[in-house]
């Protein structure tokens, strides 16, 4: 089914198709590209990125830690070209490995981190959707996945969906690959895990088909909000901030990313009652904390959606609605499902609002101002000044 | 007479050598071949069979080291589509071959007193199937 008037929709809902049209192919890339001896070279990853991509990053590091065995941090591009990478541990070739996320892989930021990360001795690897790129050509390794984008309207530029998945799932297979050469997984280990990513279309599916006449009716209904706040923990934490992106990108209405933890230090002292608040979990390891925040947000007066499976009852008694996920997701791979309610979330918002996505060029913000593209980049790492050193 | 039997078998983790003759002798028995050839055959590439002693553990412990011995696990092997496990065990399972030929006489296999006959794994666990063909004398 076609939403001619939402090519945003149509993305989120071509999702399930895209997963299995995807997983076979970015498999066997993963496989061809890692070989034996990076895999077992590696005791530590980075994974970086900017936007989306950061957040596709910070979502994968449960299912690395988990699934390939060794300890990853997931960062932005600035904090890691211009604060960590003077300062990767010296353990050897390759014992690093940094993965740099871009889609479209001319993001100056992440081709700047992935550039230092090869002369600090890393080993770097391009995840992109775009093989022939100026990320590609910094990397020592590419994973390019290269899915064309849905058509669009002509002239209509769409908050990605589909990218998002993509950088997501190579991730994941990323992670399972090294966790099986390294022996971490055996053979039948990680054909589960395989075949339990593959899986995530059909929950995908599930999710779409609970989610998306829902989420028409609460932007509907919800359509005098002018701000959202989307918390998550773990790798719903990366969830939250990619939802709140894409009310961003598609409505331009003010929305916050937030830690579940942190929404309790910090959003619940902010001063408008009735701020829809979207509760983001697979019912995991912090399912009693989103528990006591959602109480506490319909406490002051919080408009509350639950993101949530549907066995999740206690969470969904509390909530004002629910925003159901499919059952039977684990949690390092939920990032991957529950990202589906809040982007069908913020496509109806805008339609409702009639907001042309990315808001229309004008008022300064004319393609090229933000300098993604086109921001300044070190050639090489530049030691802060530290007041310790000053003689 | 049932000519063909298919025994399947779930292998643990790791390599193993894993004592199938009662199966294959079960199969044999179940086709009611008197007198003739039962052809054992292992339809993987990383999984091979063997003949030998089944009287002391520590002789399979012995194969198995010394089949890692000659064809360790190592980063270079130019087969890196899956595992290094993987790798290796498909240049052992050369070694070993995939298939034997066993005489029947009396309706029984003719192994010798301590021989048995062993599913040898590579790159364990697995589902694996072994096939049990059995050819009457002329």
């Amino acid at each position: 089914m076609n939403s001619p008037m939402n090519p945003m929709v149509d993305q989120v809902r071509s999702l399930p198709g895209f997963i299995r049209e995807l997983h076979p192919a970015l498999d066997d890339t993963v496989r061809k590209t890692l070989d034996h001896k990076l895999c077992l070279s590696v005791k530590r990853l980075y994974v970086t990125g900017c936007g989306d991509s950061h957040h596709a990053a910070l979502g994968s590091e449960l299912a690395f830690e988990t699934l390939a065995g060794r300890p990853t941090e997931p960062m932005s591009a600035l904090q890691f070209a211009r604060y960590a990478v003077g300062y990767l541990p010296a353990t050897g070739p390759d014992t690093n490995l940094v993965i740099g996320v871009s889609v479209s892989g001319e993001v100056a930021r992440t081709t700047e981190a992935l550039r230092l990360a090869r002369q600090a001795g890393a080993g770097t690897v391009a995840l992109t959707g775009a093989a022939q790129s100026r990320l590609a050509e910094t990397a020592e390794l590419v994973i390019a996945w290269g899915a064309p984008p849905l058509p669009e309207p002509t002239g209509v530029h769409t908050p990605r969906v589909r990218s998002y998945l993509a950088s997501q799932l190579a991730l994941l297979l990323i992670a399972v690959r090294i966790g099986e050469v390294r022996g971490h997984l055996d053979w039948a280990a990680a054909t589960a895990q395989r075949r339990d990513i593959l899986a995530l279309a059909d929950r995908a599916e599930q999710t779409i088909a609970a989610c998306d006449r829902a989420a028409r009716t609460l932007a509907e209904e919800w359509r005098d909000a002018s701000e959202f706040v989307f918390a998550g923990g773990g790798p719903n934490y990366a969830t939250a901030l990619f939802s709140a992106a894409k009310v961003l990108e598609g409505s331009g209405d003010s929305a916050v990313g937030q830690d579940m933890e942190e929404w309790a230090h910090l959003q619940f002292f902010a001063r408008a009652p009735a701020t829809p608040t979207f509760l983001i979990t697979a019912g995991g390891q912090d399912l009693s904390r989103t528990i006591e925040v959602a109480t506490a947000a319909r406490a002051i007066g919080r408009r509350v959606v639950a993101v949530a499976p549907a066995s999740v009852s206690a969470l969904r008694e509390i909530a004002s609605r629910t925003l159901p996920l499919a059952d039977g997701v684990p949690e390092i791979f939920s990032p991957l499902v529950a990202a589906i309610p809040g982007a069908l979330f913020a496509a109806y918002r805008a339609e409702v609002l009639g907001e042309p996505f990315f808001r229309a060029p004008g008022g300064g913000r004319e393609p090229g101002q933000s300098r993604v593209r086109t921001s300044e980049t070190w050639d090489q790492w530049r030691v802060p000044v530290d007041r310790l050193d000053r003689r | 007479m049932k000519r063909l039997t298919t025994v399947r078998l779930e292998t643990p983790p790791g390599e193993s050598l894993l004592n199938i003759t009662d199966q294959v002798q079960a199969a044999v028995v179940e086709s009611g071949l008197a007198e003739g050839i039962c052809v054992v055959f292992v339809p993987h590439t990383t999984a091979g069979l063997v003949i030998n002693s089944g009287s002391d553990p520590a002789t399979a412990a012995d194969i198995r080291s010394e089949l890692k011995r000659l064809v360790p696990t190592r980063v270079d092997f130019h087969h890196t589509y899956d595992t290094p496990a993987d790798a290796a065990g498909h240049v052992k399972t050369t070694l070993t071959g995939s298939s034997l030929s066993l005489i029947v006489s009396g309706g029984q296999l003719a192994l010798g007193r301590s021989q048995r006959l062993m599913l040898a794994e590579f790159d364990g666990p697995r589902e694996r199937q072994v096939l049990v063909r059995v050819m009457a004398d002329p």
